[in-house]
């Protein structure tokens, strides 16, 4: 059994990347074939036959992080403050990938207005020599289905 | 209150007052004389499939359910139990026999007349009549459809919903004529995103094709290095990055781009994009279509590229990429926005695809091109909120009216406006 404890400190890891900017090093966590996926409801299956809050390969992931970064954007910066918590392993994927759920509780500070998300996550992911990286993210945000304005970061 | 003369003069040749995007009195007269007036767009029959199916919509504020009735026809209630008042129907759609009001359990036949109440003996001698139509869900004074896009107009009299939409249904009649089944319909589920601005200043965008390359330059410059260095998109995300990438082009070109102007306020932009797919499946689906119509009319048809048409003012559906968007305004600087996808029954999934991965591209609230717009759009409020400086121009273009370069669509919906406001109630 994978060792709960470094799959956590693997997650936290990754949150901190996000909170502190460091959208390269948190890219490179990601496998080539990759997919951060926030479904527009809980009981989404399919990203290809409904509409998705995000749906991204590591290339639209990339062209987000070089928008965040642009120096003509508007409305940013945005900054974010996870707190992940709840973390556990479930198993493995068809694949063999490493399932691990977790829930989040995200601030989000942009256009002078501070904001919560919050949601359960799960985290496919693949061994990489002694860490790991992430074949799938997948976030269900507890508000998904309502209505929102802009999301520009990620979870 | 605000004189009729005195809005009149809020819009004039090549300007309009602060005040029509500002003051909260403007706002609840454009929900009287225009929202309640016009014909909106209140939803799609594919999404009311049996008896009892309905959907929630809104028009000026008011909450409205839209439902199939057993006899097929489609009946637009007032959501308010004929009681005290409460929403009966809380969910976006569903299904019912009839509709029953959570609160004293008043219960509604689907064409809105009041069916049973219990401890009616508390009535009596009170004149009270459960044939009484006000006691009941009431419904729209006027409920129309063309071609199975359903609007409701809250006003009794009016033009007809097709001399009210004239030359914009070519858009919906291009959709169906792609259809190889010769039916839309709305499927993939629906964005729903507020924005702080005043409902005209989405509109008023929404044809601009001065601001593409400046607004949307931070997400211009990433796509494009995307689609030439790694990590190398999938053709799902090649496809976003090229949509993304299209709002970085030349003023030229933008200027090459019609814009047609037509009664009640409604636009039509033509698209930047031909129609791109040349894979085996694309041509099958070609093949089916041309059996249909014929070599002639599918060349015309597919290349018939349409980037927006405006129902002015509640909607705006993107017909060559299948996306609708309905304009629900909340106050004078809130307003919501609803996606929804269409499908053409019988096309390969694979364009229904490329429709999902346009709504996430260009109207998710994740959106990479949306985040700039939005922005532009509470800065627009937020500049016009105080007095002082009264005017907003309203001239480019004034030469030259047939061009995205000009400004001559929005003179257009202003036109609407202006007739809308001071025409008498």
């Amino acid at each position: 059994m994978t060792d709960e404890a470094a799959v956590a400190r693997f997650l936290y890891d990754e949150a901190e990347l996000l909170d502190c900017g460091a959208y390269d090093r948190w890219f490179a966590l990601f496998t080539e074939d990759a997919r951060y996926w926030v479904p527009s409801h809980p009981q989404q299956t399919d990203p290809a036959r409904e509409v998705s809050l995000f749906y991204e390969d590591p290339a639209l992931m990339h062209a987000r992080i070089g928008r965040l970064r642009h120096p003509r954007a508007l409305g940013l910066p945005v900054r974010t403050s996870h707190l992940i918590g709840n973390v556990r392993t479930d198993g493995n994927a068809p694949n063999g990938d490493l399932v691990v759920r977790s829930r989040f509780q995200m601030i989000e500070f942009v256009a002078e207005e501070q904001r919560l998300h919050g949601g359960a996550v799960m985290h496919h992911l693949v061994a990489d020599g002694d860490s790991w990286k992430i074949r799938l993210k997948r976030v269900d945000l507890a508000n998904a289905g309502g209505v929102f304005e802009l999301l520009q970061a990620f979870f | 209150m605000t004189t009729d003369h005195a809005i009149a003069d809020l819009v004039q040749p090549g300007r309009v007052h602060r005040r029509v995007y500002t003051d909260p009195a403007i706002f609840e007269h454009e929900m009287a004389r225009i929202f309640a007036r016009a014909w909106c767009y209140i939803g799609h029959e594919s999404q009311l499939p049996v008896a009892g199916s309905f959907i929630r919509a809104t028009i000026a504020r008011r909450e409205l359910v839209v439902v199939r009735r057993e006899n097929g026809e489609i009946a637009v209630l007032h959501n308010r139990c004929g009681h005290r008042g409460a929403l009966v129907v809380a969910e976006r759609s569903g299904r019912v026999n009839r509709f029953r009001c959570p609160y004293h359990a008043w219960t509604f036949r689907t064409d809105g007349r009041l069916q049973s109440v219990p401890c009616i003996e508390g009535y009596d001698g009170t004149g009270f009549d459960t044939s009484d139509p006000a006691l009941g869900m009431r419904p729209v004074p006027r409920v129309a459809a063309y071609r199975g896009f359903i609007f409701a107009s809250l006003t009794a009299e009016g033009v007809s919903l097709e001399d009210f939409l004239g030359p914009t249904t070519a858009a919906i009649d291009n959709m169906l004529d792609r259809a190889p089944d010769g039916r839309l319909e709305i499927a993939g589920g629906c964005f729903r995103v507020r924005q702080r601005s005043n409902w005209k200043i989405y509109l008023e965008n929404m044809h601009d094709g001065l601001h593409p390359m400046i607004v949307h330059q931070p997400s211009i410059d990433p796509a494009r290095e995307g689609t030439k260095k790694p990590p190398t998109p999938t053709p799902d995300s090649a496809f976003a990055l090229g949509v993304i990438a299209a709002n970085g082009q030349t003023y030229e070109a933008m200027a090459a781009l019609p814009v047609r102007l037509f009664p009640f306020g409604h636009t039509e932009m033509a698209a930047f994009r031909a129609n791109p797919a040349t894979d085996p499946e694309f041509r099958a689906y070609r093949e089916q279509l041309v059996g249909r119509h014929g070599e002639e009319r599918v060349a015309r048809l597919l290349s018939d590229n349409r980037l927006s048409t405006m129902f002015y003012p509640s909607a705006s559906v993107q017909a060559t990429s299948l996306q609708m968007r309905v304009i629900i305004p909340e106050a004078v600087d809130r307003t919501l926005i609803e996606v929804w996808t269409l499908r053409l029954v019988g096309a390969p999934e694979s364009l229904y695809r490329r429709t999902v991965v346009l709504a996430n591209t260009a109207h998710s609230p994740s959106s990479l091109i949306k985040h700039d717009d939005f922005a532009i759009y509470a800065r627009v409020q937020d500049g016009m909120a105080a007095d002082g400086i009264e005017w907003i121009d309203t001239r480019r273009g004034m030469n030259d009216p047939s061009t995205s370069m000009s400004e001559a669509y929005i003179r257009n919906q202003f036109a609407a406006w202006r007739a809308y406001m001071t025409e008498a109630a």
